[in-house]
């Protein structure tokens, strides 16, 4: 069962951040439905002054997140990279906390618009 | 007339000695000669004396010669009547005078010297023998004979040689230098301690007393140094040399010695005599300088943090020393700590030792370091605590002495570096700050460095990214369309391999030709706008021929090596069409126009609006933005008179010509800065409507103040201390200034139209043509003549004269000095020179007389006995004794000089040698007179000196002064004896050839002169009371600036001694020039002060402007511009250039690079400095010497600007309002500022490169998900759309059909059969459809859920995580 603690409060909210993190926490769900085990999830979701916080938290199984992110550059499963690269691309981060045994915690942030781009001639 | 003694043939019997008998008998005869007297008198001031012994041994003066009033200042009657002889000895003196007289009163004949205080005060040295006349009837002395003869020169020769060896001994001590004195013949070096100790470092008593100092010399060096000697010998005589030695411990030592050959009298070298000095410590000293001012240019090579590390860890062991050594970087994205280098001294070895600190937070120790700086601990103990400290490498032993710095780029901290020892307090708050300075240097470099790093990694990101996007093509162009990148999506889009596509254009893989010339032109435009273009559809075909659309978004990016690479990312949409193309195009030439005008235009219109203004205007007015934005002429005319120096005027002339539209004004404005601007008014008008005012304002200050400068040379010249005039060719006086009216007592009236003829005796009128011809061949010349004066009186005068063609007229402008007053100063001192006498000093005379033609004696007084030992008879009875005697090498000289003297009659006087009867060689001096009879030489009458003594004392200190001469001249350093007394406090009383050129005044100059006026003014009460101390005893050791003669000042190390010599205290001070050594300090601190800029993250053209600030202020009278390469490599835009003209800078921005472009352009071009002397006639100007001659611009020398990679990234160039070539120091100094501006410029094209390529990263990320999202909801609407409702029509039709099968059976059997069958079907049909549907519907909204473009991303989520609960309901 998937429980959601959200407050979320936009002004003009920018589609693109809110693509990304609508993404992340799809990418998140499917990796707990396919790898986790988990008997429960929750994803609780911020806004603050400049940015937007995610956080999708499962009790299941857990992995070695060092070995999974060398597995992934070496041409594994990209689902890792791929949040963390999505999120980075919108100027916004992603940490990965789990431990084998202990459940996984994807933290992520994302600011309230992706920033101006500076017009290079 | 004089008869041969025959005293020389008795017996000397008694006490009553008869030489001195015969002596006053010879004495007694000579005042019978008044020729003989004269003679006496004229060259040897002493005079004999008898005194009465009386029984209680009472003295009474019997008689004295004549000489005694030239000796003693008193008369013979004088002496006997009033004068006490014995208060007249000086005081130290008297027991030693009284207890020889009591030997002599004892019977024993003695000789005494003592000082004697004549009658006119003076005090001389005397020396007495007397001799005792002992009566053997009353058996006591009753006589004392005796001569006394004025030694006073000879004393004064041994107090100076007294003096001369002292002075050498202090100026070894004081300069730390080892004599020697090698005699070539022998090849024995007598040398002192010092010496010793220099060459062996070890104490004398440890060596034997003769060392061979050729065993301690490096054996490197060995073969130089005799070389360097063997030159010296046989060629210059100078010897001069810098080498090692190796000390008894192992240690090396450098070395300088110089020395000069002394040659023997046939000119054969005989002695080598010098000195020679440890020069390690200045040696060192000059190597840190050198390692200091070359670590930047160094760092600025450095690749990796571990190489800068090293870099920085092998200086500070230079500088500083250190057992171990630690560096770490700190990354703040991941909080945690990378070691670079880790080293500590293991077995006495420095080894890199494995790092404890990798990969973990900030240590307790480096978080202090972040919060609170440098650190500096010192351990007392080896187990004292220290907070956070934690041991490396060999653990088992601890440091004592730490010091940690952190690496600081900007405000945050990056690093820490720490040196540490494990000597107890190794390390000073100096050596910290040298630390932190290095590491400043270092920061720079390290944030080079890690932008590097962090853009390599963001260029991996950005590939990767790219790489694994499977929708979206993505291609890389060249302006020219040449594809340069093409991603894995593109491959399967268009057919075409990577390898195949690169370096092709479009048109030769997808695009038609048109299609091709459109995408080109889209490039174009991106170029020239800078905007991107897109999205916008392409049609293309694939590399199986099928065509297709995309949906492509053009943008630029900055290319890696500069210039412009152009992205396309597309979709392939074969079926849709779309687009929109927004092109905007903005331009304002009128606006361009008015900002370039250098003057500051105001336009207002009638409702005193502000219609327009530019860039100059607010700047010339100091208007600050908020002001203008208000667009409001009152509002200004509120705030700018305040700046005025009439602001009342000022408003008052506004008002007049706002009332009066048609009015023109021009006036002058005065600022209260000292600025002046002039103010040109008129009306604007459109047509012949007025329909506002045009001000315009220009600052001319620096024109007034030219034309100010100009009033003030014409009065300087009125005022002058010599005196001008200006004069015509036909010798009429135009012009003469106060100085020639007061000089030659005219009026100025009366000079004026007066020919020159009229002042000048020594030009009559006939003369002035010919001279005017030599002025104008010569151009200028100075001479001396007579001028005369209104009142008749000559005076003496120096004249230059100077050819003048002027506005087509010839002038001579003569420049007058009287020089009457120098004249005579000249002639007195030549006469005060003429008067120096020669010394005569001695009275042991033989007087003598000979025959003319054989020079063989007819008389000999008894003397002669005395000094060489011979009978008289000897004398008399060999025709040639005289001859005979004289010492071989002075023989022929002497008797040939004596008689060609003697042929011409004159008297005369010379010196040569005799061999004495027991082989002495004894001096004499002999005057001669040659008596004329009949106008032929008659007879020859003499008087030989001995003047041995006189000789010896000479011949010694000579030897000591030549020796000193040595030393004092070979000293390296600048050598100054300074007089301390009252009369001659601060005198230069002697000066070396090193002070003189260092000075350039020659050594009689600086002789004429005071310490003091060496000193700049400010120095001189420190100077004074520097004095003082040193007079007390305390030797000092400071820095000090002096004058040349030229009037620069240069700084000097200066190391100063007491030096008491007769009781007269000097100073001994040695100066060291320390311009080079202060110029690389001051580089140094330049160079680290620009670090601190570069570390700190101030912008590039304030640190910029500081490097040319910084050479500006080393290189008098330069103007620094630094340029920077563009992007293209192709122009040079201005990077620097804050004293050139705002208009050359201009001018000079975006000049093209090639080889006849200016300095710059040509050094850019060239890669290679250019030095421009001469820009008037240099061909690399030529298309520029106009622009650079309207602003005063001579020479200009660039030198080009290289990064680490040697690509050049810029010049920096030096401008001179004068033509020349560099000296020495202005090409350090360029070399300093080309090395940090490298440093600075590549900081900041790393720092550009990775905002750009983080720049790029976002828009192509950014263009990405769009596509990606835009295709995602394109395919969504289409399943819902388009499958989605066929599928529904499907089910509706399949409904239909099992409705109607339902109903078949009422109407027949024929098809009853058929269709009764079929209803199942249709149900699982209709079924399938179903599922197919909610698939469908799934799809869409799982590749695009609508809500999240309706309703926002909680509605998303919430129905994300509905559908998860659903399909997962198990949980």
């Amino acid at each position: 069962m998937v429980e959601l603690d959200a407050e979320y409060e936009v002004e003009n909210p920018d589609p693109i951040i809110e693509t990304a993190c609508f993404r992340t926490a799809q990418e998140a769900l499917t990796n707990v439905t396919r790898y986790s085990q988990a008997q429960k999830v929750s994803l609780w979701l911020r806004t603050d002054a400049d940015g937007i916080n995610l956080i999708v938290k499962d009790n299941g199984v857990g992995f070695n997140v060092t070995a999974a992110r060398s597995n992934a550059r070496k041409g594994g499963s990209l689902g890792l990279l791929n949040m963390q690269e999505r999120a980075a691309l919108v100027g916004g981060n992603l940490d990965i906390i789990s431990e084998p045994g202990n459940g996984t915690e994807i933290r992520a942030r994302f600011p309230l618009a992706t920033q101006p781009m500076s017009v290079t001639s | 007339m004089l008869q041969p003694d025959d005293s020389g043939k008795r017996t000397r019997t008694g006490f009553a000695d008869a030489n001195a008998k015969d002596s006053v008998r010879t004495t007694e005869a000579l005042n019978t000669s008044e020729l003989q007297n004269r003679l006496i008198s004229q060259v040897i001031t002493a005079f004999c004396f008898a005194y009465q012994v009386d029984p209680d041994q009472s003295l009474k003066l019997e008689w004295s010669t004549a000489g005694v009033v030239d000796v003693l200042g008193f008369s013979d009657a004088e002496l006997k009547k009033s004068v006490r002889f014995r208060s007249r000895i000086h005081p130290d003196d008297r027991k030693q005078h009284q207890a020889t007289l009591d030997r002599v009163l004892a019977g024993q004949q003695q000789t005494v010297e003592f000082r004697f205080l004549t009658k006119s005060g003076k005090q001389c040295w005397l020396q007495s023998l007397s001799q005792p006349e002992w009566s053997p009837t009353e058996n006591r002395v009753v006589r004392i004979v005796g001569a006394t003869q004025d030694i006073t020169a000879r004393k004064l020769a041994e107090a100076e040689l007294k003096n001369n060896e002292e002075r050498l001994r202090l100026v070894l001590e004081v300069a730390n230098l080892g004599s020697w004195d090698w005699n070539l013949t022998t090849n024995k070096v007598t040398n002192d301690s010092k010496l010793r100790a220099i060459f062996t470092g070890q104490n004398v008593t440890d060596l034997e007393t003769e060392p061979d100092f050729s065993r301690f010399i490096h054996p490197e060096d060995l073969s130089g140094v005799s070389k360097i000697v063997q030159s010296a010998i046989k060629g210059n005589g100078h010897f001069h040399a810098v080498f090692r030695v190796v000390w008894q411990d192992g240690s090396i030592h450098w070395l300088e010695g110089r020395g000069s050959v002394f040659h023997d009298a046939e000119g054969k070298p005989s002695r080598m005599t010098g000195v020679t000095a440890d020069i390690t410590e200045r040696r060192n000293n000059e190597r840190r300088i050198q390692t200091y001012a070359t670590l930047s240019h160094a760092l600025n090579r450095t690749e990796t943090a571990q190489e800068a590390g090293r870099l920085i860890a092998n200086v500070a062991d230079e500088l500083i020393g250190w057992d171990a050594t630690l560096l770490i970087m700190f990354n703040e994205s991941t909080g945690l700590c990378r070691s670079v280098l880790s080293v500590d001294t293991i077995d006495g070895e420095k080894r890199d030792v494995m790092s404890t600190f990798n990969d973990k937070p900030p240590s307790p120790r480096f978080q202090k370091t972040i919060r609170e700086g440098a650190d500096l601990i010192l351990r007392n103990t080896p187990t004292e605590f220290i907070e956070g400290y934690a041991p490396f490498g060999n653990t088992s032993r601890r440091a004592a002495s730490l010091m940690y710095v952190p690496i600081r780029d900007g405000k945050r901290t990056v690093g820490m570096f720490s040196i540490q020892s494990y000597k107890q307090h190794a390390y000073s708050a100096d050596d910290l700050a040298t630390l932190q300075a290095l590491a400043d240097q270092c920061a720079a470099a390290l944030s080079r460095i890690r932008s590097q790093e962090i853009q390599r990694e963001s260029e991996e990101r950005l590939r990767a990214t790219l790489e694994s996007t499977p929708s979206v093509c993505v291609q890389w162009f060249d302006e020219h369309g040449h594809i340069l990148y093409w991603n894995p999506a593109s491959e399967s889009v268009f057919g075409w391999k990577s390898t195949e596509a690169l370096s092709k254009t479009l048109d030769q893989l997808i695009l038609e030709p048109d299609v091709a010339k459109q995408f080109l032109s889209f490039i174009t435009d991106i170029k020239t706008t800078g905007k991107s273009i897109g999205p916008v559809e392409f049609g293309f075909k694939r590399r199986n021929r099928s065509s297709g659309i995309c949906l492509s978004t053009l943008f630029a990016i900055p290319a890696p090596s500069g210039g412009q690479h152009f992205v396309c990312m597309a979709v392939d949409i074969t079926e849709r069409k779309e687009s929109e193309i927004e092109n905007a195009l903005i331009s304002s030439l009128l606006h361009a126009t008015i900002e370039s005008s250098a003057d500051g235009l105001l336009v207002v219109d009638l409702s005193n609006k502000v219609s327009l203004y530019n860039q100059r205007f607010a700047e010339l007015w100091c208007i600050p933005k908020e002001l203008l934005a208000l667009n409001d002429d009152a509002a200004l005319l509120n705030f700018v008179p305040t700046q005025l120096a009439d602001p009342e005027t000022f408003l008052n002339g506004v008002r007049e010509l706002y009332a009066n539209p048609e009015a023109n004004s021009f006036d002058t404005l005065l600022f209260k800065d000292g600025r002046v601007f002039e103010r040109y008014s008129q009306p604007q008008k459109i047509g012949d409507e007025i329909v506002g005012r045009v001000w315009d304002f220009r600052d001319v200050t620096e024109r007034k103040r030219l034309e100010s400068s100009l009033r003030l040379t014409q009065f300087s010249v009125d005022r002058a201390v010599d005196a001008v005039f200006w004069v015509a060719p036909d010798s009429k006086i135009l012009y003469v200034n106060d100085a020639a009216c007061r000089t030659l007592g005219w009026s100025r009236e009366e000079m004026v139209g007066r020919t020159v003829p009229d002042i000048d005796s020594n030009f009559p009128a006939s003369a002035w043509p010919a001279h005017w011809e030599e002025l104008k061949h010569r151009k200028s010349f100075t001479f001396e003549s007579d001028h005369h004066k209104k009142d008749g009186s000559a005076i003496m005068t120096e004249v230059t004269v100077n050819y003048i063609e002027f506005e087509g007229r010839e002038y001579n402008c003569a420049i007058m000095r009287d020089i009457t007053e120098r004249k005579r100063a000249e002639e007195s001192l030549r006469a005060s020179e003429e008067q120096f006498a020669d010394l005569v000093n001695n009275i042991d005379g033989i007087v003598w007389e000979a025959e003319v033609e054989t020079m063989s004696m007819t008389f000999v007084s008894y003397q002669a006995v005395r000094i060489l030992g011979y009978p008289l008879n000897d004398w008399i009875e060999s025709k040639t004794f005289w001859k005979d005697h004289i010492h071989p090498e002075d023989r022929s000289g002497a008797i040939d000089f004596c008689n060609s003297q003697t042929k011409l009659g004159r008297a005369h006087d010379f010196e040569y040698r005799m061999i004495a009867a027991d082989g002495r060689i004894v001096w004499m001096r002999d005057l001669v007179m040659v008596t004329v009879e009949t106008g032929k030489p008659a007879s020859l009458r003499g008087i030989m000196v001995d003047i041995t003594q006189r000789k010896k004392a000479e011949q010694d200190l000579r030897a000591s002064e030549a020796h000193y001469k040595t030393l004092f001249e070979n000293a390296p350093d600048a050598v100054f004896l300074v007089g301390l007394e009252e009369n001659e406090r601060g005198h230069i009383m002697a000066a070396n050839h090193a002070a003189a050129e260092m000075h350039g005044f020659s050594i009689p100059e600086l002789l004429a002169m005071t310490i003091f006026e060496l000193d700049v003014p400010e120095d001189i009460p420190i100077s004074k009371e520097r004095m003082k101390r040193l007079s007390s005893g305390e030797a000092q050791s400071f820095e000090i600036r002096h004058y040349r003669k030229n009037g620069s000042i240069f700084p000097i190390e200066v190391r100063a001694e007491l030096m008491i010599v007769e009781n007269r205290k000097y100073v001994l001070a040695f100066d060291r020039d320390i311009t080079e050594r202060k110029k690389s300090e001051r580089l140094l601190a330049n160079q680290k002060h620009v670090s601190e800029l570069i570390a700190s993250g101030t912008e590039l053209p304030t640190t910029l402007t500081e490097i040319c600030l910084t050479v500006e202020n080393q290189c008098l009278g330069a103007r620094c511009a630094i340029l920077l390469v563009d992007e293209e490599g192709l122009r040079l835009c201005l990077g620097a250039a804050p004293h050139l003209p705002g208009d050359y800078n201009k001018a000079v921005n975006g000049l093209l690079i090639g080889p006849y472009a200016g300095s710059c352009g040509t050094a850019a071009h060239e890669g290679a400095a250019v030095i421009v002397e001469d820009i008037a006639t240099s061909p690399l100007w030529a298309n520029y010497k106009k622009l650079a001659a309207q602003h005063g611009l001579k020479s200009c020398w660039s030198t080009p600007i290289f990064d680490t990679k040697h690509q050049v990234v810029g010049t920096f160039a030096i401008y001179r309002e004068t033509v020349g070539k560099p000296t020495e120091s202005d090409i350090v100094a360029v070399q300093s500022a080309t090395h940090t501006a490298a440093i600075a410029i590549e900081k900041q094209r790393t720092d550009d490169q990775l905002t750009r390529s983080r720049d790029i990263l976002r828009r192509l990320s950014v263009s990405l998900l769009e596509t990606q999202e835009a295709e995602r909801r394109h395919l969504a609407r289409e399943l819902h759309d388009e499958v989605g409702q066929t599928l529904t029509a499907t089910k509706i039709i399949l409904e239909g059909l099992k409705h109607d099968a339902s109903r078949v059976p009422s109407e027949g059997a024929i098809h009853k059969s058929d269709i009764g069958n079929s209803t199942p079907m249709l149900t699982n049909a209709v079924n399938h459809v179903d599922h197919l549907l909610k698939i469908v519907r799934n799809l869409s909204l799982n590749l695009r859920p609508p809500m999240l473009d309706d309703f926002g991303l909680l509605s998303a989520l919430r129905w994300l995580l509905d559908q998860h609960n659903k399909t997962t309901g198990a949980w």
